[in-house]
């Protein structure tokens, strides 16, 4: 697997345009919506990028290093975390406003007050966040590979949009609190919806990021079963969306009943989309191991990162450092290609092998 | 130009155009813009407590419709009568004096573009006696009235515009219902 993305690579695919047009319209009516507000309530404004940004740079750091093995490209989880942050605040908001006009005349006013959120949310917002993991898979092929994957895709898509959607209830709160004590007003939101953040958006999609991961990764498993899990997934994050919004749950004491689900959910989720990547890995590390690519202590240290971490910094710096980096990354790329499409590894066994003897070389 | 998956990416498009077009449109086609009321209704605005019970209501006379586009009962009701509009929304502050709900509904009317105060604003009170202040607008072709009211935690911020001579016509609906404007009992 190429863990990086080159800039050229990326612009001559057509989902990558449709990437950006999405992103930047949806920057550009963020900054139209906001300026105003931003303008007059300049000091909730500041408070509010001044906790938000942190959370932001949490959330990705902790999203990108979401897989037991090794972590995420920075590229693939900044396209992702772009999308959320951008897009699907700027499409959800046309779209779910939208979608409350047609309840409102289906249904009345009443209906679409109290049933509104629990109905189109869920059906929008999920659409978007998962739209915007299928987009990246079209844009760089080889970074959904599995459930794992879709997962902490999903999670930044869902995390990113979070933010862009609590900076924006910062203005709602001020305004509906009558714009009295707006500094005040900003604090509420950000402790109501921040203290929230533990089962929000990010769970949601990354429930459905691992189905879409499964469909695209999973190819040994016939499409249909492949299919049935990723809408399964999608219409699962879709339910816990909807059962966050349900109204006869509305509340500040019912969010203890509601949250910790959403996040059981997510946790039961990773942990058996992880389970499975990691036996799968060990197997095919040891096939590996057994034609002689690997060592027997490789297919140990390279399911540990920590372990990793620790021969790298005994290694001696310069040439040899180098050296040992690549070829532990020459050897994760080799068994995600084994777990993937293992006709290409030849060439990846050539490299482990050249690397290994360039490293030796070093230390005689 | 690599246009492997291309089949995949027209249809995320697809979904994407549908989402942010597509519904719109249908939304357009569908609502009506205007819901009509009977005379003498009572609506209520804000958010809704077990049974519907909302913490405002009003008495909305007749010739007057709810303007759909501009309504959700969370927060915000507007009703049309011509082309003169009213419109009440219902703020929830930790605590608030009218004088300070007048001076954050001169900073939202900023941010809505609508009409500014053109006089100070006096003492006013609903039937029920709560008790706020009212002032009138003027602004790009229009006249109207701003009124605010508030009890410590619970307040409506009420406007009402419309060209001269149509608003001057229905003034007295406009302060009738302003005067109807009640604050439920949980709500006080």
């Amino acid at each position: 697997m190429t863990h990086t993305t080159k800039v050229s690579r990326l612009t001559r695919r057509s989902a990558f345009w449709l990437w950006a047009v999405f992103c930047l319209l949806g920057a550009l009516m963020g900054i139209l919506t906001l300026t105003p507000y931003v303008l007059v309530f300049f000091g909730g404004a500041l408070v509010g990028a001044l906790v938000l940004i942190p959370v932001l740079l949490a959330g990705l750091w902790y999203f990108r290093r979401l897989h037991p093995v090794r972590p995420h490209p920075w590229s693939h989880a900044l396209l992702i975390t772009a999308w959320g942050l951008f897009a699907v605040p700027g499409v959800a908001l046309i779209a779910n406003e939208a979608f409350g006009g047609i309840l409102t005349q289906m249904a009345g006013l009443s209906f679409a007050d109290r049933w509104g959120a629990a109905i189109s949310a869920p059906i929008v917002e999920e659409t978007l966040k998962l739209a915007g993991v299928a987009l990246l898979a079209l844009m760089v092929p080889q970074a959904v590979r599995g459930p794992l994957d879709g997962f902490a895709y999903g999670a930044l898509a869902g995390f990113g949009f979070e933010i862009a959607e609590n900076y924006l209830y910062v203005f709602n709160t001020i305004v509906a609190h009558g714009a009295v004590h707006s500094t005040v007003s900003v604090l509420d939101s950000l402790i109501g919806r921040v203290g929230t953040i533990w089962w929000g958006h990010w769970a949601m999609g990354a429930v459905a990021g691992a189905g879409l991961g499964y469909l695209v990764g999973a190819t040994g498993r016939p499409l249909a079963r492949r299919l049935l899990v990723a809408v399964g997934a999608f219409v699962l994050a879709m339910a816990m969306h909807a059962w966050w919004d349900f109204p006869l749950l509305a509340g500040g004491t019912w969010v203890w009943a509601r949250g910790p689900a959403i996040l059981v959910i997510a946790v039961v989720v990773y942990r058996v989309a992880r389970r499975r990547y990691l036996d799968r890995f060990r197997d095919a590390a040891a096939a590996e191991a057994d034609r002689g690519v690997l060592t027997a202590a490789e297919t140990e240290i390279l399911t540990d990162r920590r372990r990793r971490r620790r021969e790298r910094r005994r290694t001696p710096g310069g040439t040899p450092r180098r050296l040992l980096t690549d070829l532990r990354s020459a050897e994760l790329d080799l068994i995600d290609t084994d777990l993937n499409d293992p006709g290409a590894s030849a060439d990846l066994r050539t490299d482990v092998g050249d690397l290994r003897s360039r490293l030796e070389a070093t230390r005689r | 130009m690599d246009w492997s998956g291309w089949q995949y990416t027209a249809g995320l498009t697809a979904v994407l155009v549908v989402l942010c077009a597509g519904l719109p449109m249908i939304d357009s086609a569908v609502r009506d813009s205007e819901i009509s009321v009977p005379p003498g209704s009572v609506m209520q605005v804000g958010a809704a407590h077990p049974g519907d019970k909302r913490p405002v209501a009003l008495t909305v006379p007749a010739g007057w419709a709810v303007d759909a586009r501009d309504t959700d009962l969370f927060s915000r009701i507007t009703l049309r009568s011509g082309p003169t509009r009213f419109s009440v929304s219902v703020v929830t502050p930790r605590q608030a004096t009218p004088r300070q709900l007048w001076d954050g509904r001169d900073k939202i009317a900023v941010l809505t573009g609508g009409p500014r105060a053109a006089t100070r604003p006096v003492p006013a009170t609903t039937d029920q006696g709560v008790t706020g202040l009212a002032g009138e607008l003027a602004g790009r072709g229009q006249i109207g009235i701003a009124s605010v009211f508030a009890r410590p935690t619970l307040g409506t911020d009420v406007t009402a515009t419309g060209p001269p001579e149509d608003f001057r016509h229905k003034a007295d609906q406009v302060r009738g219902m302003v005067r109807s404007i009640q604050f439920t009992k949980s709500a006080r």
